[in-house]
């Protein structure tokens, strides 16, 4: 399983486990996402950190899975970019949509 | 435009003023409309002229808007006619209401006449394509590139979980019967890729069941596969009699039985490929081209790309130059994001429906700001509530020769690259939000002006995400060293392109597309 899930309260915590999180992953990842959030979750955590690299397609899940959740009034934050994955959230202005945090504690934290 | 040509709109409103309000714009906008003020004239003229698109008021005395919707639908006729409703009422309710009702689209009142205009471009050019691809769902399911599955059927519940184990760990789903009944109840729900069935089991056997999965025209032709403990001539041939697929004899263990399933799978991809390129034959009759065939000509710019479409099928890059007027020309390079998931292949359409989405804006456009541009389009996708997962990444530039400036304002877009004269390489960045993503997508304009002998580069991220064996990406930075080094006398695209394919070894994972721009000395 590439993907790590744990529950805190009503905050669900996704780790990625990919060195390289692209398309080959990125509709299996949106499977999970979607999973939950049609379980009614709506506090999301993504944790990037085990990722050197992500593609745009990967990127579009999670855009994908933000837009539904702010629809919902709900929300995703990210934790942990790598270099790489900074400037490619950075390139595409994503960095501005998605708020992100050092530890996924904080980004936890910041839901309550 | 000739009237054979003119599409024909029904509109359904009680409200006269609105009515005449409504027709004048469609006229106006090379439509043909129909008016009706109750649903009874709208069945009737529904019955007598072919109609491309329904706008349908919600309110109206006797039959509601919705229950047309549905009572319309019911006709197979008009099961995929466009059909958008228009309401006073902004209820998500409402909203809810009218796609259950069979609705493509709501538009609230009081509307703005424009992007009323749009949305029915929008959704006729849509529909176009829905035709051309034929039945939206049944496409999708035969393209979806998710997990095979695979039904194994066995009343050894050991036997099942070795073969659901190796199975799984081959990347397959598979799900596991014991009995026919209970595979015949699961299909009716979750139907399989391919079947593999035991044949001896008690109550009805393999032969059986093949017999009863051929009397179901859905699952007829699902790939079927004799798992056989005796391996015996006879079985084997009264298999084939049953127009089975393969047959595998148990002992041979579960990796021959992962082997053939794979074989199976890849020739089913093969089928695909024929598909697709009937639908590329189908899109390119169509003209929702993603690519223009020449290169524009304007005084003193000289404007070319390179195109290089992933594995030969086109993908989500789309390109598009459109001259607004004697000294205005438009230059747009943009990506559908998410290409090859779900069913990738609609990122071609998509490309194909955002091209024509801009066309229609660049139309009518009276100033020449590429962020107003680009927020006009950036509201018709996010509006449209069935492409809600689809974003793009765009740039667009204005390019004026007589003032010399670029006007460039971008969506998620890679940063532009500037070579200015003394040779000075500038990465210019956008600031705008991905296209689709949200309402106010913030587009702003950034202007250069230029002199001659300088050039502009616009790319995407199949271009700088490309790939090395050694997994490494080419990079912005390779990108920039290389147009550097450029000599003023030879061609650039020639240039990069070789490099991608030393680069590369020739093997790309997306799209590669980019567009020079040079100002003439």
């Amino acid at each position: 399983m590439e993907f790590f899930r744990e529950e805190k309260n009503d905050v669900v915590i996704l780790t990625v486990g990919l060195k390289r999180a692209t398309l080959v992953e990125a509709e299996e990842f949106k499977q999970v996402l979607v999973n939950d959030i049609q379980k009614g979750f709506k506090k999301i955590v993504v944790d990037l950190s085990n990722c050197e690299f992500i593609d745009s397609t990967f990127l579009g899940s999670l855009v994908v899975s933000l837009k539904k959740l702010t629809g919902l009034g709900g929300d995703l934050r990210l934790v942990g970019f790598q270099p790489a994955v900074h400037s490619m959230f950075e390139l595409t202005r994503m960095y501005r949509v998605f708020e992100s945090f050092k530890s996924t504690q904080e980004a936890v934290q910041s839901f309550s | 435009m000739s009237e054979a040509e003119k599409k024909h709109i029904l509109v359904i409103d009680d409200d006269k003023t609105i009515r005449k309000l409504i027709n004048h714009h469609l006229n106006l906008n090379n439509f043909i409309p129909f008016e009706a003020e109750n649903t009874f004239q709208a069945f009737e003229i529904l019955k007598k002229e072919k109609i491309d698109l329904v706008l349908s008021d919600v309110t109206m005395e006797g039959m509601d808007g919705f229950e047309f919707c549905q009572k319309v639908r019911e006709n197979d006729k008009h099961r995929f006619l466009p059909f958008i409703f228009v309401t006073a009422k902004n209820t998500l309710e409402d909203k809810s209401k009218a796609i259950e009702a069979g609705g493509d689209d709501i538009i609230t009142k009081p509307f703005d006449i424009k992007e009323l205009i749009l949305k029915i471009q929008a959704l006729i050019t849509r529909s176009d394509i829905y035709r051309t691809y034929g039945l939206r769902k049944s496409l999708e399911k035969s393209f979806d590139d998710v997990t095979p599955k695979i039904l194994f059927v066995d009343d050894d519940a050991s036997m099942s979980k070795l073969f659901k184990y190796n199975l799984e760990k081959a990347g397959y789903e598979c799900t596991v019967a014991n009995s026919v009944d209970e595979a015949m109840y699961i299909m009716k729900s979750k139907v399989p890729d391919i079947i593999v069935s035991d044949i001896m089991m008690p109550k009805t056997d393999g032969f059986e069941f093949r017999k009863m999965v051929m009397e179901v025209p859905f699952l007829k032709d699902i790939p079927f596969i004799f798992l056989t403990a005796k391996g015996s001539e006879e079985d084997i041939l009264d298999g084939y009699d049953l127009g089975i697929t393969d047959y595998v004899v148990k002992t041979a263990g579960p990796k021959l039985v992962v082997a053939k399933v794979s074989a199976i799978i890849k020739s089913l991809g093969n089928e695909r490929k024929k598909v697709i390129s009937e639908l590329q034959e189908a899109t390119n009759s169509l003209r929702t081209k993603v690519v223009p065939d020449s290169f524009p000509v304007f005084d003193k710019f000289l404007i070319s790309h390179l195109h290089i479409p992933f594995k030969g099928i086109p993908g989500g890059d789309f390109l598009d130059y459109y001259q607004l007027d004697n000294d205005n020309l438009v230059v747009i390079l943009g990506d559908v994001m998410g290409k090859k998931w779900g069913a990738w292949y609609f990122a071609y359409a998509y490309a194909g429906y955002i091209r024509s989405a801009l066309r229609s804006v660049l139309q009518d456009a009276k100033e020449f700001s590429p962020s107003q541009l680009m927020q006009q389009v950036n509201l018709t996708v996010y509006g449209d509530t069935k492409i809600s997962e689809v974003f793009a990444t765009i740039s667009i530039l204005i390019l004026n020769n007589k003032t010399m400036e670029l006007k460039y304002s971008g969506a998620g877009d890679i940063p532009i690259i500037y070579k200015n004269q003394n040779g000075e390489i500038f990465r210019i960045k956008s600031k705008g939000l991905l296209l689709g993503f949200s309402k106010n997508g913030d587009y702003e304009d950034s202007i250069i002006k230029l002199h001659p002998g300088e050039e502009v580069y616009l790319t995407t991220d199949g271009l700088t995400d490309s790939r090395a064996k050694s997994l490494e990406s080419f990079g912005e930075h390779r990108l920039y060293e290389l147009i550097k080094n450029i000599a003023p006398d030879s061609d650039p695209l020639k240039i990069i392109h070789k490099s991608i394919v030393d680069f590369t070894n020739g093997e790309y994972d997306d799209d590669i597309s980019l567009i020079l721009i040079r100002t003439t000395t």
